[in-house]
């Protein structure tokens, strides 16, 4: 196990790598001073905020200078915010849209498998119809418009949320809605059809044959089973949260790391961009090891300490 | 000899939407006790069938009775209702499927899914560990 | 305890009329024949594909049966409702919505369709490749994709978008760098599956030819995920057009798409709701569409699921 986890870090570490090098050439391809933009400043007050910032380096000092510092955790000063760090904007930032992430993968797992548990269990039946046309529309609305409805209807129709305040737990509840449909829906999805796959499996006839009861023959025979492919649906489903959160926090105007990531961009701040991307991709992959350590604890069948790992 | 199983001109069929696939007809037979009563056939001829409709395990829909009778102990099985059937499935009728890869539950211990029978049927305690004793 | 005396007679095989015994199957089918059988039996499905024509038919000719230019800004009717001068009313600049609508269908549509397809000859050249030699080219061919997947989609297409500007070739471009890799994952394993699967060992040693191979056994079980796939990257390519428009990285002015008209609406959206009603309505149509169509082929074109 240790050992497993171990070799998972070193790929883990490797990916970054490979993502901080991307990054950094992306960025240094990308049009457009950062100072660019910016009136009345003369090509020496140019060269001189060039030089602070270490852009007339060689390329590749700086490319070691980045590398080292991204170690710890240090991307660097913004471009845009005077006297603020990339760390700082990610650490005051990063909160606003963990909570909201948390949120929306919690209703994302819980609606998603009680939707696809029941239409499986209403197979063919009027149910069971009605869940899945409920998560095919929730598949094709894209979430920034499913925003904008529920904004539209709750918070401007009906007065019950605010539009676009954070200050309270009611305020992050809209913005988790929002951000769970799609993944919502497609847990729904992969959960009606992985649970009717297990209700046809042979050890569900031997369950019943020792004469347990349709409830038990369900739920601890079945749910079990059914939830392992929901379980790797889980790094794509913080990908789909992480990216998702980009248009949701500008639309509910939340202060959170999407919208300083979009606002970056809009600023060809480059190290913000650079920043945020790397923290991205850190929390993603270790979202992906942990799912991968939970899959090996759920189900016996995969060794984790075999060739390959997991599945 | 007490007859325990009788099973009297048995028609098992599925229903597809081309048409209705007779798996089991007509058959009948007897079994009394202290009896083994082997079946035999080609693949396909409807030995899981008929073995799955004496303890009930056919879907229904797509499978349904045709026509016959299952007497078991003096009653008809076909008659029962899927509680009635809970407590003679493991208790009265075991059965024992033929490959164990898909047959046994992936994410359970085998002993747990050999004590959950006996938990249910044999009024066993739970927190009493239930020693599995076998020679091989 | 009794015991029966057995003799040879009880071994004898029962008769059997092979003629009687044959009538408990149906008529055989072929997979193709099977699984439009399937399909046409999915009204919803069937429902997208007359939708989609109808989205097609107005995205090559809706701009003109208004007789309004998508372009034409005019100023003395801006933020005008829906009437019978302009049907889905008009923006704040004075174009009419239904115009721009259908124009930005034309975009939606081309971007999505064409980046599906480019996805689709890479997918099938990676993969096939990739799964053709097996060995050390396949795992590194695999683990490049490996690498390129375990990143959010979206935010490798934004960073592309943010290095390479804005523009329609640019969005596809950035979109297919990464949207091929599902496609090669397919086919590659398809192909592996073919170079090992018992069914096939036994098709060869029945004497089947390459061609029969190919076309009973590799064209049936690839093309169906393929196709699938096909469709769900569609809508999934129109999402990302829209999602990028929407954040001001996508169809550059003066074109229009659904995502740009979303995005522009969305400032006004409490005092002009229609404006962001219609291209929001027709994004969420067509990937409804799409997904239905999708959902209806994986059904159909899966044999294991027969009802």
């Amino acid at each position: 196990m240790a050992k497993y986890v171990m070799k998972r870090i070193a790929y883990i570490l490797v990916s970054l790598l490979l993502i901080i090098t991307a990054t950094f050439f992306l960025m240094q391809a990308a049009p457009g001073s950062p100072f660019a933009s910016e009136r009345k400043m003369t090509p020496a007050m140019e060269a001189q905020m060039e030089e602070a910032y270490g852009l007339n380096d060689p390329i590749h000092e700086q490319y070691v200078d980045y590398l080292v510092n991204a170690i710890t955790f240090d991307f660097g000063p913004s471009f845009k915010y005077v006297g603020q760090d990339v760390m700082d904007i990610i650490l005051r930032s990063f909160p606003y849209s963990l909570v909201i992430g948390l949120e929306a993968v919690f209703i994302a797992i819980g609606l998603g498998v009680l939707l696809g548990v029941f239409a499986a269990l209403k197979h063919n039946k009027f149910g069971d119809y009605s869940a899945m046309i409920i998560a095919v529309l929730g598949i094709s609305v894209p979430s920034f418009i499913m925003a904008t409805i529920l904004q539209y209807i709750l918070a401007i129709k009906f007065d019950i949320f605010s539009v676009a305040r954070m200050e309270s737990f009611a305020d992050t509840i809209l913005p988790a809605l929002a951000l769970a449909t799609t993944p919502l829906a497609f847990i729904a999805r992969l959960m009606r059809s992985s649970m009717l796959d297990v209700l046809n499996s042979d050890y569900i006839k031997t369950a019943k044959s020792k004469g347990m009861s349709q409830r038990i023959v369900t739920y601890k025979h079945g749910l079990r089973n059914a939830l392992l492919p929901v379980i790797s649906y889980m790094g794509p489903l913080v990908a789909g949260i992480l990216t998702g959160s980009f248009v949701i926090e500008k639309i509910f105007g939340i202060p959170g790391l999407g919208s300083e990531f979009v606002t970056s961009i809009t600023n060809r701040d480059y190290t913000v961009i650079m920043g945020t991307t790397v923290f991205y991709s850190v929390i993603l992959l270790f979202c992906v090891l942990i799912v991968d350590l939970i899959y090996g604890i759920v189900d016996p069948r995969i060794k984790l300490d075999s060739k390959g790992g997991g599945k | 000899m007490k007859k325990i199983l009788s099973v009297q001109n048995l028609s098992v069929s599925f229903d597809t939407y081309k048409s209705e696939v007779k798996a089991v007809r007509d058959v009948s037979f007897d079994l009394h006790e202290r009896e083994t009563l082997a079946i035999v056939g080609e693949s396909g001829s409807g030995k899981s069938v008929t073995a799955q409709s004496i303890m009930r395990l056919i879907p229904m829909p797509p499978g349904k009775f045709v026509s016959g009778n299952i007497i078991f102990n003096e009653e008809d099985l076909i008659q029962k209702s899927e509680k009635q059937m809970e407590s003679i499935r493991g208790k009265e009728i075991g059965m024992i499927f033929q490959d164990p890869m898909t047959s046994l539950n992936p994410t359970m211990t085998i002993g747990k899914q050999i004590t959950e029978g006996l938990i249910k049927h044999q009024n066993m305690n739970k927190k009493k560990p239930i020693y599995l004793e076998w020679s091989c | 305890m009794s015991q029966q005396q057995l003799t040879n007679v009880d071994f004898e095989p029962l008769h059997i009329d092979h003629a009687e015994s044959e009538k408990i199957v149906g008529k055989s089918t072929s997979y193709w024949k099977d699984a439009w059988r399937r399909f046409r039996k999915n009204k919803l499905a069937l429902t997208g594909i007359v939708v989609l024509l109808f989205l097609g038919f107005m995205a090559a000719f809706g701009a003109d049966i208004s007789g309004e230019n998508f372009r034409d800004n005019d100023l003395m009717s801006t933020n005008q409702a829906p009437s019978s001068d302009h049907w889905f009313g008009t923006d704040n600049l004075g174009r009419d919505i239904f115009a721009r609508t259908w124009d930005g269908a034309r975009i939606s549509l081309f971007i999505g369709l064409t980046a599906a397809f480019l996805d689709l000859i890479i997918g099938i050249i990676w993969g096939a490749i990739s799964g053709y030699f097996g060995g050390k080219v396949d795992e590194y061919m695999m683990r490049i994709a490996d690498i390129l997947s375990s990143l959010p989609y979206l935010l490798v297409v934004i960073l592309l978008m943010v290095v390479m500007g804005q523009g329609i070739w640019t969005m596809i471009i950035a979109m297919v760098i990464t949207g091929w890799i599902n496609m090669a994952r397919i086919v590659r394993g398809q192909v592996m599956q073919l170079r090992s699967e018992e069914y096939v060992l036994a098709s060869k040693s029945l004497g089947a030819g390459n061609s029969r191979l190919l076309f009973k056994h590799l064209v049936p079980n690839t093309l169906g995920p393929i196709l699938v796939t096909l469709t769900l990257t569609v809508p999934n390519a129109i999402f990302t057009e829209a999602f990028l428009s929407f954040l001001g990285l996508g169809v550059p002015m003066p074109d229009s798409s659904w995502g740009v008209m979303t995005s522009e609406a969305l400032g006004s959206f409490q005092y002009f709701p229609y404006q962001l009603f219609f291209p929001a309505f027709f994004i969420c149509l067509t990937m409804l569409a799409f997904n239905v169509i999708g959902d209806g082929l994986r059904d159909a074109l899966d044999p294991k699921d027969r009802k």
